[in-house]
């Protein structure tokens, strides 16, 4: 029984590895595909790896059950022990106030070079564990009820620690603790294995020693603030999506990062306006566009795809003054709302007529919204500088374009850095997708000193002119609001021959990886 | 429903009281701020009038046409220190370049050290700034070389992590080999 415990162990010691392993990185390195794709890679090739030398030592290990007990234990050790090495090696990697145009390069060696040092190792010796119990089993039961107990074992390990880590462990416990106490019980169960348990039972402590120490990522990356300064981090918190951290800047500023941080904020809040700033101040546009030549007494209905905290909602509503309203915000991570709630909130005159739904994905829901809105945000980013690849297809858009009204108005915010060559492939490949629906009326603004353009397509009629906008833009409204909207700062009608992004054939991936490696 | 006092007041846009007769003054907003420029006149040879669209560019940050508006107030006034001043601060904003605008501000800041001798006087303030903006391009100079030390790590660092792997595996197979 105990050859069992320790094989399903194991197993579920590998997915923590490589699921908890890239939320440890996250908060240094981002958790964007590449950091995916390379743990993944690495810890496939270091259980290929273990197991063949497990093999190899089985039969001619005197005592495999011992020597796997070993293993385990030092596993154990090796898990506890990254915990404490990776921010020393983020440490030496990352520099100063890097930003985020400048960091893909830095995050995809210094992840590679991480996953490397600190996952391949345990996953190594986990990986030789099963193959050695599968020896000692066989003289008993036989090889291939030995192999198929023990594999069956592994994978009900692997299962758990796929569930149990994501939708269990990282919330309530947190990474640090969940790969601390996976190191305990690697421990423990090689001195199980071992048969000396009295005589070593300190040794189950041991990896929680750097639970003594202050969990460094907590400060990963931050922005400057002033002449060297640095901004005060509010709160930081796990989810099963990301980690989340809320900065706060000597001028009051809040910004809701998640996981890498650096200059780029998933939702911005400031004390006194309204207006914060970037590309939120744009989403003022999409009522203004929608609106031009509708009955002023129509009640307005929209949808808020990637809600966040709701930073576009002030904006929108300065355009929509005198008008009623409501709002649906459709937002994947539950924690990012609750988060908003609290230390970013809404105005209160504008928190009711907005109805959250959270943990549900943006696509599937759209299908449950009236064919009649008047316009739909879409500003979901995954992992920081990634548009969702299902959200960028040219049947996204025809399904969007079917919940819209005559004259409604599609808003999406890119994040295209500031790189002609790649930006505008990737551009280009959104304009004609969202064309394929919308026709010829799409309309790019570039948002002054800033990495993002916001991409507007409306259905069935043409954009206002720049004259006829001027007079349609609600009082008040930012400088880089009409700076965006000087017919220098737009592009109408989509390109003639770009390549469009599909759900069978999506290259968005790439042409992202393309635009922030360069 | 109509917004109270208290939201008006948020979303209004924080910017300098604008004065009717005030050339330099920046519109109220951006609604007027663009309604302005479709009307601007890049071409003019009215110097208050294109110090005022400079100011008004960049203070916008619609550097594009700030830039084509100094280069055009250089052709009617080469060397002007003024105009100059922005140039160099455009350089950056808008191209992205440290090493030049360094330069070019050292440059200014020399040349034009002997006119600040006036405390609290414009161009003293003007050479002030000029300094700040200076440290700032060392600053972020520094900050640049770190990045790119930063990426050359990054580019080995893989490689010497697998070198530690391949020795820890090395490791590992002499350390499990049974005696004999």
């Amino acid at each position: 029984m105990r050859l069992l415990f320790a094989a399903g162990l194991a197993g579920f010691a590998v997915l923590a590895v490589e699921i908890v392993g890239v939320h440890q990185l996250a908060p240094w390195f981002g958790a964007s595909a590449l950091v995916w794709s390379n743990q993944i890679g690495i810890v496939l090739l270091a259980m290929a790896a273990g197991g063949w030398l497990g093999g190899a030592r089985a039969r001619a290990t005197a005592d495999p059950v011992l020597l796997a007990g070993r293993l385990l234990l030092v596993a154990g050790v090796l898990l506890a022990a990254g915990v404490v090495l990776l921010p020393l090696l983020a440490g030496w990697l990352l520099p100063d106030f890097l930003r985020l145009e400048e960091a893909a390069a830095v995050f995809r060696g210094g992840s590679l070079a991480a996953a490397l040092l600190f996952c391949a190792p345990p996953v190594f010796l986990l990986a030789m564990v099963t193959p050695l119990l599968v020896e000692a089993r066989a003289a008993q039961q036989g090889a291939g009820r030995a192999a198929g107990d023990l594999y069956a074992a592994g994978t009900a390990g692997s299962l758990a620690g796929v569930f149990g880590t994501t939708w269990l462990a990282l919330p309530f416990l947190g990474v640090r603790v969940t790969l601390l106490l996976t190191g305990v019980a690697l421990v423990l169960a090689g001195l199980l294995l071992t048969t000396r348990p009295r005589r070593q039972a300190w040794r189950v402590a041991l990896p929680l020693l750097p639970l003594l120490l202050a969990d460094p990522a907590e400060n990963a990356n931050l922005p400057p603030d002033g002449a060297g300064g640095v901004p005060r981090v509010l709160r930081v918190q796990e989810t099963p999506y990301q980690r989340l951290r809320v900065l706060e800047f000597g001028s009051g500023e809040r910004w809701l990062q998640m996981n890498e941080g650096l200059d780029s904020y998933q939702s911005v809040w400031r004390p006194g306006s309204a207006w914060p700033g970037g590309y939120y101040d744009l989403f003022v546009l999409a009522p203004v566009y929608a609106l031009e030549g509708r009955d002023g007494a129509a009640a307005v209905r929209f949808w808020s795809l990637g809600f966040g905290a709701g930073a576009w909602t002030a904006p929108v509503a300065a355009a929509l003054e005198g008008r009623d309203w409501s709002a649906v915000g459709v937002e994947l991570d539950p924690g990012v709302v609750a988060l908003g709630t609290e230390l970013l909130p809404l105005h209160p005159e504008l928190r009711p007529r907005v109805q959250v739904v959270t943990g549900v994905d943006a696509r599937a829901l759209l299908r449950a919204a009236p064919p009649d809105l008047d316009f739909v945000l879409l500003d979901a980013y995954t992992r920081q500088f990634e548009l969702p690849p299902h959200l960028a297809t040219e049947e996204f858009f025809a399904e969007v374009f079917r919940h819209l009204r005559s004259g409604g108005v599609l808003a999406v915010n890119v994040g295209a850095a500031r790189r002609p060559g790649a930006a505008e492939t990737l551009l280009d490949a959104l304009r004609a997708a969202v064309g394929a629906s919308f026709g010829t009326n799409v309309r790019l603004h570039t948002v002054p000193a800033t990495r993002n353009a916001v991409l507007f397509a409306r259905k069935e009629r043409p954009f206002p002119d720049a004259a006829t906008l001027a007079q349609l833009l609600p009082e008040n409204v930012p400088y880089a609001v009409g700076a965006a909207c000087m017919p220098e700062r737009t592009l109408d009608g989509v390109p003639a021959q770009a390549r469009r992004f599909t759900d069978d054939r999506n290259a968005v991936m790439l042409a992202q990886l393309r635009l922030w490696l360069e | 429903m109509r917004r109270s006092a208290t939201l008006a007041a948020l979303l209004a846009v924080a910017a300098a009281a604008p004065a009717q007769d005030d050339p330099f003054a920046m519109p109220a907003d951006g609604r007027e701020f663009l309604a302005w420029h479709l009307h601007a006149n890049p071409a003019s040879s009215d110097w208050e009038y294109l110090a005022s669209q400079l100011f008004r560019y960049y203070q916008s940050a619609s550097y594009v046409e700030a830039e084509r508006v100094a280069r055009r107030m250089l052709e009617l006034d080469p060397g002007n220190p003024e105009v100059q001043r922005f140039l160099i601060y455009l350089d950056y904003w808008l191209h992205d370049r440290i090493v030049e605008p360094q330069a070019a501000a050292e440059r200014w800041i020399h040349s034009n050290a002997p006119l600040g001798a006036t405390p609290d006087g414009p161009m003293s303030r003007q050479l002030a700034e000029m300094e700040r903006f200076r440290r700032e391009l060392i600053a972020e100079r520094e900050r640049r070389a770190g990045v790119e030390r930063a990426r050359r790590r990054a580019r080995w660092a893989p490689l010497a992590a697998l070198v530690l792997v391949l020795g820890f595996s090395a490791a590992m197979e002499r350390c499990t080999r049974p005696h004999k």
